[in-house]
């Protein structure tokens, strides 16, 4: 039980772009982000996760548009009175200054009674299980326990949300997994909005409720982690989120078919829905390669340009009608694999193609 | 039982050799010093009667108390030139920052004792601008009048100490220090004192006690004031006026080094533990912000004053050099450049005595520094690291004490075939100028060394090539650029220091431009040539400064575009 206060706001970014200098980092973004939720920004570096983040937290150029949280807008208000907590990459915890006076400075920027910043101070230690540590300075501690620090630092200011910019990019690949879990179990227990900067699809995957895609200051896509990955609006989102094979080109009726035609010329069941897409995005786990004579009726014949052993699967390269798709097959001990320039049938699951 | 390993022999041999030398010219010396101090003048038994008798006479408690002053004062003034200086650049999108850079080395090249006589000229009671002022506003400012006129001296030219450290510190800060604490409510000069601040006090720390104990230790400016009622000049006076065997000037001594060793204590203090350089990867110094018209100018007639004081004993000095009479009067009554010919027909063995003396004791420092750097970082000789404390040493000894400590050590040692004592060989004041800047020639060369892959001299060795041949072909190679930036800065610095030469020139054949400039500007008449000649030191030091400058930017440049190659190899 902890008597931390939190609130679930409600965060609305609308219309908001922001340069630096001639250079437009953020064009038009529109989001909702509901109370409560758990909230991820992806994308490539420079893709401006951060600079979003950042522009909601008030640091960096004043943005046009709006940032409303709880209907208040905030865009034009310096970061202190914004009263949004933020978790930097970095940490940024104070070197000359010991865990506890780390954690208790926002609480003694707003001049509470010193009784209740004690209080408060140990309340956010022990939500993050750091309670013997709080004399220490942050140079002695690890950078997991530093990662906590910083994670109560910021929530003991009961902030209307959360900003955490790549937190776990500077752990190590285990204590990664393990705070990743930590943050979600405190973020469900505080019920606190949480907005959530990362590259990596999968930390977004496992944490997020629905996530924003960006790519050069574009919003992409908004949804829920699985329904992105299902129906990526274009190839961006396709090839970003997991590996795709997107293969460009139009639909054309061919005598009765209506057919997807690449533009190396290989020619593809069409699924109705988009006539006109101009390319289609095949996730690797749905191409399959027999051997030859062996496919059935809409096998294609193609050829074994490449092969991967990735441990659980086997990726394969396969060329076919001038393209090349990349392959996926579970690998099973005692399995024959094909070699490179083995002749094989392709067969492909037309009722999974996207089309974009 | 211990086997030195046979390709450890040579190092090992060198090792020892400098060991030796560092004994000799530094520890032997500096002991004989502080031994002499705690000695009963006719038995030789220890004592404390001599710090006894120093602190009852009136003469040296003055002497003390205004030293400790002087060098308080000026910490206190060249915080407050260095201050705004570091402030502007590290916090404003300030185009004068290139002024304030510059600011910060304009003073360095040129030794305070130089300017001082000058600056008496502009800013004495009679100067310039007293004149200036008494005419127009019936004023007399009194800035040279005694302890002001050192205190005042030193803050302009040790100022850049402060305003260094204080920059590197403030620029180490990073950005997302000072957004955290916006994020968590503060702003303004509450977070600027919270969090700025005692993130950037280490290095002022460093800074501060640095230029403390350079003003603490220096001789040659009180000397040129004809103020002598300070620590350093006393014990200068005492022993060439009374001799080498009056106490007062041991006991001096010792305090001298007292208080260098508690200001290093200090600094190291400021600085331990609280490595503060928080910068990370991408990041950047605190945000900069621009400046409002106002401010702007506000700015800059801050930073054109302090440019316009740090400049004036420059200004002075080449006024002084093609004045013919300059006394009573804003400006000289006319101008020449007699002084010039006189100091070079005349004096000219004064230049060659530096180019010498400043030379030898730049190639064996970075000799020196080479192998100490060698021997700590590249093989496992046990008690390496006490070489390179042992050369550092030297930073805590004044110059005043090194040079007693020679005279008091070497003055019975006879030289075979010159029959000439040691001390008053001009050997030993390149020996002293060695002692003198190996600290800083060392820091150079560790610096270098450190720059240098281990994994190209095991490719090397890989190749067969045996541990003498990797060193020369392949370290000292790829050191270079080190070396020589340690060589100039070194040639440099020696080439104007006074305090221990001024101890160990014997006769005037023998002596040193630093010493030819002191004893031209003792009187009136020799003060045009004395100025010449400290230009000549200016163009001497301004030069070396440049070119080593000019190579470590070459180098560091040469290492940027080897970078991303050195990564795929250590990846």
């Amino acid at each position: 039980m902890t008597a931390l206060q939190t609130q679930s706001s409600e965060v609305v970014i609308e219309n908001l772009s922001l340069s630096f200098g001639a250079t437009e980092v953020l064009k038009k973004i529109d989001l909702v982000i509901s109370p409560g939720e758990f909230f991820s920004f992806l994308g490539p570096s420079g893709s401006g996760k951060s600079t979003l983040l950042r522009a909601i937290a008030g640091f960096g150029p004043t943005p046009k548009g709006r940032i409303l949280i709880n209907g208040e807008d905030v865009a034009k208000l310096p970061p202190w009175e914004r009263n949004v907590g933020m978790v930097f990459q970095s940490y940024a915890l104070w070197p000359h200054m010991s865990v506890a006076r780390n954690v208790a400075f926002g609480l003694e920027e707003r001049k509470l009674p010193r009784a209740e910043i004690d209080r408060r101070v140990m309340e956010a230690l022990e939500l993050v299980d750091l309670v013997d540590y709080a004399q220490r300075r942050p140079s002695q501690l690890s950078g997991g326990q530093q990662q906590r620090v910083a994670l109560a630092r910021t929530i003991v200011i009961e902030p209307r949300v959360l900003l955490l910019d790549e937190p776990l990019s500077n752990l190590d690949a285990n204590l990664r997994v393990q705070m990743r879990r930590d943050i979600l179990a405190l973020q469900r227990k505080l019920k606190l909005t949480t907005i959530f900067v990362t590259h990596d699809q999968e930390e977004a995957n496992t944490t997020s409720q629905r996530m924003a895609v960006l790519n050069n200051g574009i919003l992409q896509q908004v949804g829920a982690p699985m329904e992105l990955y299902d129906n990526p609006a274009n190839s961006f989102v396709a090839g970003f989120l997991g590996t795709a094979n997107i293969l460009q080109g139009a639909v054309k009726s061919l005598g009765d078919e209506t057919k997807f035609v690449t533009a190396a010329g290989l020619q593809l069941p069409h699924i109705s829905a988009a006539p006109d897409a101009h390319s289609i995005a095949i996730r690797p786990q749905n191409v399959h390669l027999r051997a030859p004579g062996t496919g059935g009726a809409l096998a294609m014949a193609g050829e074994v340009a490449e092969v991967e052993f990735l441990g659980s699967i086997l990726r394969y390269a396969a060329t076919l009608g001038g393209e090349t798709l990349l392959v996926d097959h579970s690998h099973t001990p005692g399995e024959p694999v094909f070699a490179v320039g083995d002749t094989v049938d392709v067969v492909l699951d037309a009722d999974k193609f996207i089309m974009l | 039982m211990s086997f030195i390993a046979k390709s450890q022999r040579g190092p090992v041999g060198i090792g020892v050799l400098i060991a030796l030398f560092l004994a000799l010219f530094l520890l032997v010396p500096v002991v004989k010093v502080i031994y002499v101090a705690f000695q009963e003048a006719g038995t030789g038994a220890f004592t404390l009667i001599n710090f006894v008798d120093f602190f009852r006479s009136a003469l040296f408690r003055e002497s003390f108390y205004n030293s400790l002053y002087v060098s308080g004062m000026s910490v206190v003034v060249a915080s407050l030139i260095a201050l705004p200086l570091a402030y502007f650049t590290t916090r404003f999108n300030f185009a004068g920052a290139v002024i304030i850079q510059t600011l910060g080395i304009i003073p360095l090249i040129m030794p305070p004792f130089v300017g001082a006589v000058a600056m008496k000229l502009l800013f004495g009671s009679n100067g310039s601008l007293n004149l200036l002022l008494d005419e127009w506003f019936g004023l007399n400012l009194p800035i040279m009048e005694g302890l002001n006129g050192v205190i005042f001296v030193q803050s302009i030219h040790y100022f850049p100490f402060i305003l260094i450290n204080l920059s590197a510190a403030l620029n180490n800060i990073d950005r997302s220090m000072e957004e955290s604490a916006q994020n968590l409510g503060s702003h303004g000069f509450r977070m600027f004192r919270r969090v700025v601040f005692p993130l950037a006090m280490p290095g002022y720390i460093a800074g501060a006690a640095l230029v403390f104990i350079k003003v603490f230790d220096d001789l040659g400016t009180p000397l040129l004031l004809d103020v002598n009622k300070m620590l350093a000049p006393q014990a200068y006076l005492r022993i060439s006026s009374i001799g080498i065997s009056d106490p007062m000037g041991y006991v001096i001594s010792v305090i001298l080094i007292a208080f260098s060793l508690l200001s290093l204590y200090v600094s190291l203090l400021a600085m331990k533990g609280k490595d503060y350089a928080t910068v990370q990867k991408g990041g950047g110094g605190l945000s900069k912000r621009d400046l409002r018209p106002w401010e702007k100018i506000g700015c800059y007639a801050v930073v054109l004053f302090i440019l316009a004081i740090v400049l004036s004993p420059h200004l002075g000095l080449v006024l002084l050099s093609f004045g013919t009479i300059w006394s009573y009067a804003v400006l000289p009554d006319g101008y020449t450049i007699a002084h010039y010919f006189k100091v070079v027909g005349e004096a000219s063995q004064f230049i060659t005595n530096t180019l010498l003396y400043a030379g030898l004791a730049a190639t064996l420092d970075v000799i020196l520094g080479t192998a100490i750097a060698y021997i700590v970082y590249r093989t496992g000789i046990p008690g390496r690291k006490w070489l390179d404390y042992g050369a550092t040493v030297s930073l805590a000894v004044p110059g005043v004490v090194l040079g007693i400590g020679y005279l008091r050590s070497f003055y019975n040692v006879n030289v075979p075939f010159i029959n000439e004592p040691l001390a008053t060989w001009w050997v030993i004041i390149v020996i002293a100028l060695t002692i003198r800047r190996l600290p800083y020639a060392l820091r150079a060369c560790i610096a270098a060394i450190q720059q240098v892959s281990v994994m190209l001299e095991e490719a090397a060795e890989n190749l067969g090539a045996t541990k003498s041949h990797t060193v020369r072909r392949i370290v000292v190679p790829l050191m270079s650029g080190g070396i020589l930036a340690g060589f100039v800065t070194s040639f440099a610095t020696a080439s104007v220091e006074l305090s221990a030469t001024l101890m160990l020139v014997s006769q005037e054949s023998d002596a040193p431009l630093a010493y030819g400039i002191y004893e031209f500007m003792q009187s009136a008449s020799g003060r045009g040539p004395g100025a010449a000649l400290g230009m000549i030191a200016v163009i001497i030091v301004g030069l070396g400064t440049y070119v080593s400058h000019k190579i470590i930017e070459r180098t560091d440049r040469r290492r940027v575009a080897a970078r991303p190659v050195a990564e795929e190899v250590t990846a």
